[in-house]
């Protein structure tokens, strides 16, 4: 047995290091077996979770759990503005809270408006139905969905999901808080393969500063894409991104 | 559909829909309490997990995929993985003790939605106790209590290369006498 194959226990159990966890990842994609027995030590202990015996929830854990949450992420947001406990600048924290509280009411109609077109996406359903595993007529499935993060610290945000149509890859990207574009200037959504970038939708935002698009990705053979970035360019035409990077999210 | 609202609402989670966060909340609730509960065995340790799962999911910092397979299972690893981590971080070692609850019926929660769960539930829980001692110990070990490879060998004193022979023996045992009860087995992904 090769040392890596030696790791597959404790890949399983998420308690490798982050760097070897990585290393296993590396190596299960060459290793058949490994491969095979993760899948198999997956399937045998599927339902193991169902041994728990039902336990009545703490009272109160759900608004616990998810002020937590919450708090926890603008917490995070704050980092680069300021550091714990630094009541100096605690004024500033406040503002950007507030700030970041509009943003996400304004979130929500694109927020919306992409999960009616996701839920659209039949197959992302029908795979996941338990009563009907065999059924699997495939119309749409999401691939893959992130959220994109801006360059610098600044207030937009956006997410971008693949998505596999009839065979047909399609990337739909939303952004919310961009700055206004100026004369001919627009967004170009690039998919990016190792450092080359592929032109993957236009867009301009509109008065609110929110944009969408979708695009057909349809370049011959196979890619295998890394990220996805948004910059500001001159005009609809570049071959290759001209503007500096204004979001963006690895894939 | 549940399965369907799933994915969307994961989908919204990640559009930061406080809202769809709140539902998928409320649909694995008790499930991802009582998992948890089940491998650190405390109420507030198990909510301290609740909260980092729920944190994992706001934050896209696990994503999920359909590639992954079922939403559920891919929530379910997670959540043994950060149980696994909570008990980790506790630094003690994790007591072992067999679950004496897991070869009795729970009588107790008669909720529609958890019917699928009960029934599942007492099909493993009868085949679980018909394994030898030993297998019940090295899938609670390894599964329940997410110790390490090196662990498992010194604790059942078996050399590095034997272990997951071992582990996975115990879960084909368990599987076999699943199907022979004909119960959770009929699933397509077993």
């Amino acid at each position: 047995m090769k040392a890596n194959c030696e790791q597959l226990l404790d890949y399983f159990n998420g308690t490798l290091t982050e760097d070897d966890k990585v290393q296993f990842e590396a190596h299960l994609e060459s290793c058949e077996e490994c491969r095979e027995e993760l899948k198999e030590l997956e399937e045998l202990t599927g339902d193991l979770p169902y041994l728990s015996i039902p336990e009545e929830p703490p009272a109160g854990m759900k608004e616990r759990v998810l002020a937590s949450v919450f708090e926890n992420d603008s917490e995070e947001t704050n980092l680069n503005l300021t550091e714990e406990n630094d009541s100096a600048k605690l004024n500033k924290t406040t503002d950007f809270k507030s700030e970041r509280k509009s943003r996400q009411r304004k979130w929500v109609a694109p927020a919306l408006a992409a999960a009616l077109f996701l839920s659209l996406a039949g197959n992302v359903y029908n795979y996941m139905n338990e009563s009907n595993p065999g059924q699997t007529e495939e119309i749409a499935s999401l691939i893959k969905a992130v959220q994109l993060q801006p360059s610098e610290a600044e207030k937009s945000g956006g997410s971008a999901a693949l998505m596999n149509e009839n065979g047909q890859m399609n990337l739909v990207v939303q952004v919310n808080d961009v700055a206004d574009v100026e004369g001919d200037q627009v967004y170009q959504v690039w998919l990016l393969e190792g450092d080359t970038p592929y032109r993957a939708g236009s867009f301009t935002p509109n008065q609110q500063g929110n944009g969408e698009v979708t695009y057909q990705v349809e370049y011959d053979g196979e890619h295998k894409w890394d990220a996805v970035a948004i910059t500001l360019e001159p005009d609809n035409t570049s071959e290759t991104p001209k503007g500096k990077v204004v979001l963006s999210s690895g894939l | 559909m549940r399965e369907r609202n799933d994915a969307d609402l994961y989908l919204k989670v990640q559009a930061k829909d406080k809202e769809a966060l709140s539902l998928l909340y409320d649909r694995y609730e008790k499930l991802l309490y009582s998992f948890s509960y089940r491998i650190v065995k405390d109420g507030g340790l198990a909510e301290e997990v609740m909260q980092e799962v729920f944190i994992k999911l706001w934050k896209g910092k696990s994503q999920y995929s359909d590639d992954k397979g079922k939403f559920s299972s891919w929530l379910l690893t997670m959540t043994r993985h950060t149980a696994i981590d909570v008990l980790r971080k506790q630094s003690k070692e994790p007591d072992f003790e067999l679950d004496e609850r897991d070869s009795l019926h729970s009588d107790e929660d008669s909720v529609e939605d958890q019917v699928v769960w009960k029934e599942r539930g007492q099909v493993l829980r009868e085949a679980v106790s018909k394994l030898k001692d030993e297998q019940q110990k090295i899938i609670e070990m390894f599964y329940f209590k997410g110790m390490t490879h090196k662990k498992i060998s010194e604790e059942f004193d078996l050399p590095l290369g034997t272990v997951k022979g071992r582990i996975r023996l115990a879960l084909k045992h368990l599987k076999t006498s699943l199907g022979e009860k004909g119960g959770v087995s009929d699933e397509s992904k077993l």
